[in-house]
């Protein structure tokens, strides 16, 4: 009796979403939310981590990289290990979980170029990066994107 | 044992299995849907496929050609197959320039001359290193064109100490 009635879902406080998966298909429940994985890389450059935000960009030319928006103003670029899987280019505006590996990376002038352009940027704009640039990254074996409210 | 003892046994039980089911029953209630539901996937253009078949032979065939076991035929087949990236529709067939000609071109020889030194039965470390030199050309490409692909491009290079095995 007390086992049956521990393992109910928890009504109101279960995960009730529907995600699609991209490579890997990975744990939804328990992901960080942005400021928790920002303040865990505080006392690390580098760490396995699965966390939850929203999609602020996606490539536009296949879908191959995705920005999360970290809530503090900035985003993190998320690429998919061995270029294995891809995410729906009109993903923007949807929450994803992403599981894998950050790390503190420098990102060279040509990628940031390549990431403008498959972004739809003005070539004005790719002109202007002339700099590299030092920000997290995430290297992601699997994606889940949320798709729609699942039905009780 | 006492009433207490017992009751906060019960207790400790129930909040135990409380924890241990809790990430259980947030995963069991997530449903998974149809990639297209959460919006419009790529298709692959031609060049894309095209790549995609490539990288797939050669990450397939990695571990023989590591271990001496090389098979004219099937290079043949893909110095025949692969060239039709020179002509096969591109994601961004306005940026097809004379750079991708010339590293495509490039491929298609590095392959010949791999051919010439298994057909040759030319030592292990030489074709290694003509392979490898075939791969550099893919790599070189997309530093130009489209960055993703190329740490998994890097694996499909043959280890150095792949300089042993039959010589056939």
């Amino acid at each position: 009796m007390v086992l049956v009635l521990a393992c109910q879902p928890s009504g109101d406080a279960a995960d009730n979403r529907s995600f699609a998966y991209f490579g890997d298909t990975i744990e939804t429940a328990g992901a960080l939310a942005p400021e928790a994985l920002l303040e865990q890389l505080k006392t690390s450059d580098s760490i396995s981590a699965t966390v939850e935000a929203t999609i602020d960009g996606v490539c536009q030319s296949k879908g191959c990289w995705m920005d999360l928006n970290m809530g503090n103003g900035q985003t993190m670029t998320v690429r998919f290990k061995d270029y294995a899987f891809f995410v729906p280019m009109d993903a923007t505006g949807k929450n994803a979980v992403v599981s894998g590996y950050v790390k503190v990376d420098t990102l060279s002038v040509d990628w940031l170029k390549h990431k403008a352009s498959d972004a739809g940027k003005s070539q004005a704009h790719i002109d202007s990066i002339t700099e590299p640039r030092v920000e997290y990254s995430f290297l992601a074996n699997g994606v889940a994107i949320e798709a729609k409210a699942a039905q009780k | 044992m006492s009433p207490r003892k017992i009751a906060s046994l019960a207790a400790l039980v129930w909040f135990g299995l409380l924890a241990a089911c809790s990430n259980e029953a947030d995963q069991a209630k997530v449903q998974a849907v149809s990639a297209t539901e959460a919006g419009t996937m790529y298709q692959a253009s031609e060049l894309a496929a095209l790549m995609r078949a490539m990288a797939s032979g050669h990450e397939t065939n990695k571990s023989k050609f590591a271990a001496g076991e090389w098979d004219a035929d099937v290079l043949r087949n893909w110095r025949e197959v692969h060239a039709n990236m020179q002509s096969a529709q591109a994601t961004k067939p306005n940026e097809i320039g004379d750079f991708f000609r010339e590293k495509s071109s490039e491929y298609l020889e590095r392959m010949d001359e791999v051919i010439r030194l298994v057909e040759a039965n030319a030592p292990q470390a030489e074709k290694r290193d003509a392979y490898n030199s075939l791969i550099e050309t893919c790599v070189a490409c997309h530093q130009q064109h489209c960055q993703g692909p190329i740490p998994r491009i890097q694996k499909m290079k043959l280890p150095a100490d792949a300089a042993t095995g039959n010589e056939g």
